[in-house]
């Protein structure tokens, strides 16, 4: 007999939900996390829509540990120590927030752990136990094997369970972006006035522009509560082709974004109290990724369930809603009795009639901010063009349609061409 | 308020002398065996000195100094395991407060107002202690005093059940001058990649005529080398002139052991490492290539 | 023989923030666990128990306040020490716990000790304070006699022969049980248990009970504050030659050479 019926390996925010889910149903379940705590290590991810863990939890944000909703969003296009900011204030009908992970992940874990699930945290899963080709468990740190009929990988975008068990090929490091964010704190009545928001509101801002000095990517800025969040994502592929040190020009970008003038003012005078790299998956390399064998489902991260939108990522709701999937499919094959890939693909049936189509939409549009003039000509463009527009010198002025001819042939760019990769670019964000 | 003091170290009792003479009247207890060692000691009122006891019967010693207490406020005791162990046996056997390590002491309305080293060297606690209050000092906080011939009586051991029997001492080999009297000390840390490296931050303190003393990594886990030069607020703490610091990113509860040093100098090849922030000078270089040189440097310079 | 073991519900240190420009310490947010030399404590029980047969049980008495996660947390650092083979685990925790000092809990760990057990084990510090002073007052408490700083111990019939380490010299000790005795990290080194050992850990008994007292604590903190060190720090740049140079220049120009 099994020990459990379900090993969960991670207890991120798929992890946790998966767990949840099959100890509610009354499934033995088992979750092992690395970190030292549900979240230690997650320091990516500072928003989340909520429609996926809605349907988990209706109305979880009266509860659990968000930061603020987001009801503003901006674009930016930063050009030397100039910038234009784009502002949306909203409130969409499905909310989206901004929270810690930290704080977050243990409040989801806790859930599952009240549902029966017995989670364990600060443990090492080496991989998966492999018998006949079938997976039947876990092999633990130290060679300890532990076993179940079904085994969740819930391990994150590295995931060497997927990886040992043949669901994925070996990742290369131009599979990743990296990212770099840094956690300010400043006080909450500092942060409303600085952003303009009211409490328990709070704003998303992208920038793109010449921080990344050409290479695909860009900052964000994120409010939490008392602190804000504030990084830069990068390709790696295009940064390890400038042969630098990816971490010093990781540092360098980050350092020229937050002493932009118009950033600075943001964060001016707060307190750096966290400061994180992260390898971010990149959105291509998951179509060659299985999702389920024998015995074993790969959700979230793990699977590639998320885009990366070259300036920000989004992969909690996706993982969120890929574990809702994968409980649904798992508890339907631990009571049939059969847990056999064939019987474990209802998965990706779930899957492919709703959150694969969005998540195929997603990444169509991505590819399309795959431009690097998106990250180099347009913010540029779009400066200077504002700047001719607002210039008073007292000199005749330039007609807007000669300067702009004249822009665009110094950036090689045509009009048509311009205009269609701002549309664009405005649309898949 | 009257102060008893006791330590079996001469020069450890001469300090509690000095910290309790901010206090009140100061008795200083030695048992016969230290008579000597103690006659030297200025700036008590009196030297009580207990004959038949034996400085090493730490059981006795609980006892004596609890039978004692009720004519004293606050006794204090010095900072080595051996007082530290004094510190809860007699305090509880008494009734009284009690705390370790104490860098600061006063008195307040009617309370002893003790200073004191907390979370791992992280923060300063400053404590109310009802009396009667039992304390151990801490190491080189208080200068012996230069005047005040005490006077001498005698008493009377304790009498008791004995439950502990010593059957062996051992000494331990000594490591040389004691980390926590060194002018110069060289810090080794896990930036040495073997124990044989451990070689060039020796040339350098034979240069200096400095002694080595090591990270907690270096001596409690890896035990490159002897336990009793670990540099810590769990091990020893130290206070030299000049303290360099080669290869330790430098820790939380390393930090607090090296902050009484008067120059700190940071050798380490990883430029966000904490120990710059808690130095004078830095020097972000491989040790494998700085330490040679500067040992060779400061030997032409000395002429060794 | 039964054996208690003492496990302090230590203040993780490591992960303790403190501003050293407001001189804020963020005690509240800082995680807690068992100390790191209890865990030494617990294995030596766990040889003690295996060679001699009868139970260790751990004891905590939490002084972080009896919120949801300070509760948690003790019940993990219980679970990590049955985990490494305990039989059970005695919680006491509740309202005024948190003012209770080493005085306090040693009457309360006393009245559960009883005479229920023939040795307490306990480190020789918590990493949050590093006082010692707790298994002392316990031995006190309960007239026992009181062994520290152990690096080995052996126990036959009601003798125990403790090797202790002291600054200058070992001192090896015969004692007669009931005796309290604490260890130093040297002692072993603590077994860390596999994860099915976790799991099944969570069903062992732990005990909780409510901490109540009628004695006044006699220390009370006044004030917690950052410890102020200026340094400096200066970066000597150039290279091997240049910066030796430098640096010789820089210490002669101090007076330390």
């Amino acid at each position: 007999m099994a020990d459990f019926d379900v090993i969960v390996v991670g207890a991120g925010p798929a992890g946790s939900v998966v767990s949840y889910l099959l100890a509610k149903k009354g499934h033995s379940v088992l979750t092992v996390e690395r970190g030292k705590r549900p979240g230690a290590k997650n320091m990516f991810g500072g928003r989340l829509y909520s429609w996926s863990l809605e349907k988990v939890f209706p109305e979880f944000w009266k509860e659990a540990p968000v930061e603020r909703e987001v009801t503003r969003e901006v674009l930016g296009f930063l050009h030397g120590d100039r910038g234009i900011e784009i502002r949306l204030s909203t409130r969409p009908e499905s909310r989206s927030f901004t929270l810690l992970r930290a704080k977050f992940d243990q409040w989801l874990a806790e859930r599952a752990e009240d549902a029966g699930a017995e989670v364990v945290p600060g443990f090492k899963v080496e991989g998966p136990l492999i018998r006949d080709g079938r997976v039947v468990g876990v092999v633990a740190e130290g060679e300890e094997e532990m076993e179940s009929e079904v085994v969740v990988a819930a391990d994150g975008a590295l995931s060497f369970m997927a990886e040992r068990a043949g669901l994925r090929p070996k990742l290369s490091k131009d599979d990743f972006a990296v990212g770099a964010k840094e956690v300010i704190e400043l006080p909450k009545e500092v942060i409303e006035d600085r952003f303009g928001l009211a409490d328990g509101e709070g704003a998303a801002q992208l920038y793109v522009g010449d921080l990344t000095e050409g290479v695909v990517g860009g900052g964000f800025l994120y409010t939490n509560r008392e602190s804000v969040s504030l990084g830069v994502v990068m390709r790696i592929g295009s940064l390890a082709s400038k042969a630098g040190e990816i971490s010093t020009s990781m540092w360098e970008a980050t350092e020229r974004f937050k002493s932009h003038p118009m950033i600075r003012r943001y964060v001016e005078g707060g307190k750096l109290v966290e400061y994180s790299a992260h390898m971010i998956p990149e959105t291509q390399f998951m179509r060659g990724v299985r999702l389920y064998t024998d015995g074993m489902v790969v959700v979230g991260d793990a699977a590639g369930f998320c885009v990366n939108y070259g300036v920000t990522v989004r992969g909690m709701d996706f993982a969120i809603e890929s574990a809702i999937a994968a409980a649904e499919a798992v508890h339907g094959a631990l009571e049939r009795g059969d847990t056999s890939a064939n019987s474990l693909g209802e998965y990706e049936r779930i899957l492919s009639s709703g959150m694969l189509r969005e998540l195929e939409a997603a990444r169509r549009a991505v590819g399309l901010m795959e431009d690097e003039r998106l990250y180099t000509s347009i913010p540029r463009m779009a400066v200077r063009t504002l700047e001719h527009l607002f210039l008073v010198n007292g000199r005749p002025k330039e007609s807007l349609y000669s300067f702009l001819r004249r822009e665009m042939s110094e950036e090689g760019i045509s009009l048509i061409s311009a205009l269609m990769l701002g549309w664009r670019a405005l649309r898949s964000l | 308020m009257r102060i008893l003091v006791f330590s079996h170290y001469p020069d450890l009792a001469a300090e509690l002398v000095s910290a309790g003479s901010g206090l009140g009247d100061v008795s200083l207890l030695a048992t016969s065996d230290m008579r000597e060692a103690v006659s030297g000691i200025k700036g008590a009122r009196e030297i009580l000195i207990c004959e038949g006891v034996e400085s090493g019967d730490q059981e006795t010693l609980v006892e004596l100094i609890s039978g004692l207490a009720s004519d004293f406020d606050v006794i204090l005791l010095s900072g080595d395991r051996r007082g530290r162990e004094l510190v809860g046996q007699v305090a509880h056997r008494v009734g009284g407060s009690s705390a370790v390590d104490a860098s600061g002491l006063s008195v307040s309305g009617g309370n002893l107002i003790v200073e004191r080293m907390t979370f791992g060297g992280k923060a300063i606690a400053v404590e109310e202690l009802a009396l009667p209050a039992v304390v151990s000092v801490q190491k080189g906080k208080f200068k012996p005093l230069e005047e005040g011939e005490p006077s001498i009586r005698e008493i009377s051991p304790p009498s008791m059940e004995r439950r502990i029997q010593v059957v062996e001492r051992r000494e331990k080999p000594k490591v040389g001058v004691p980390l926590d009297k060194a002018d110069i000390v060289v810090a080794v840390g896990r930036g040495f990649r073997r124990k044989e490296d451990l070689k060039l931050a020796y040339d350098l303190a034979d240069v200096l005529g400095g002694v080595v003393g090591a990270t907690r990594p270096v001596a409690a886990d890896l035990k490159w080398m002897d336990e009793e030069v670990w540099i810590g607020i769990s091990g020893v703490r130290i206070s030299p002139k000049l303290l360099i610091v080669v290869g330790a990113s430098g820790q939380q509860q390393f930090a607090a052991g090296i902050m009484d040093s008067k120059v700190v100098v940071a050798i380490n090849n990883d430029p966000k490492a904490p120990i710059f922030e808690q130095s004078d000078y830095g020097v972000v270089m491989d040790l494998y290539e700085f330490l040679p040189v500067l040992t060779e440097k400061l030997r032409k310079l000395k002429g060794v | 023989m039964d054996i208690a073991v003492l496990i302090k519900q230590s203040l993780d240190v490591q992960e303790l923030r403190v501003d050293q420009d407001t001189g804020k310490i963020y005690v509240e947010d800082a995680p807690t666990k068992a100390g790191d030399i209890d865990l030494n404590a617990a294995e030596e029980a766990v040889r003690l128990k295996e060679r001699l047969g009868g139970k260790a049980v751990a004891l905590m008495l939490s002084t972080w306040g009896s919120s949801g996660r300070r509760q948690k947390e003790a019940r993990e650092a219980l679970t990590r020490v049955l985990a490494m083979g305990l039989d059970e685990a005695v919680l006491i925790m509740g309202e005024g716990a948190e003012r209770a000092d080493t005085y306090v809990v040693a009457k309360a760990l006393a009245r559960e000790i009883g005479n229920r057990f023939q040795l307490v084990l306990a480190g020789e510090g918590s990493e949050d304070n590093f006082s010692g002073l707790l298994p002392a007052r316990l031995a006190a408490e309960l007239g026992w006699p009181y062994v520290a700083y152990a690096t080995s111990l052996e126990v036959e019939g009601d003798v125990a022969t403790v090797t202790r380490s002291l600054e200058d010299f070992e001192e090896v000790v015969k004692v007669k049980l009931p005796a309290v005795i604490s260890v130093t990290q040297e002692i072993n080194k603590p077994r860390v248990p596999k994860l099915m050992e976790i799991v099944k850990a969570r069903k062992k008994p732990m005990d909780a009970k409510n901490f109540s007292s009628s004695e006044e604590p006699k220390v009370r903190i006044r004030e917690l504050r950052v410890p102020k060190v200026e340094r400096k720090r200066v970066i000597i740049e150039g290279d091997k030659d240049e910066a030796a140079e430098k640096l010789i220049q820089a210490l002669k120009e101090e007076g330390v050479i």
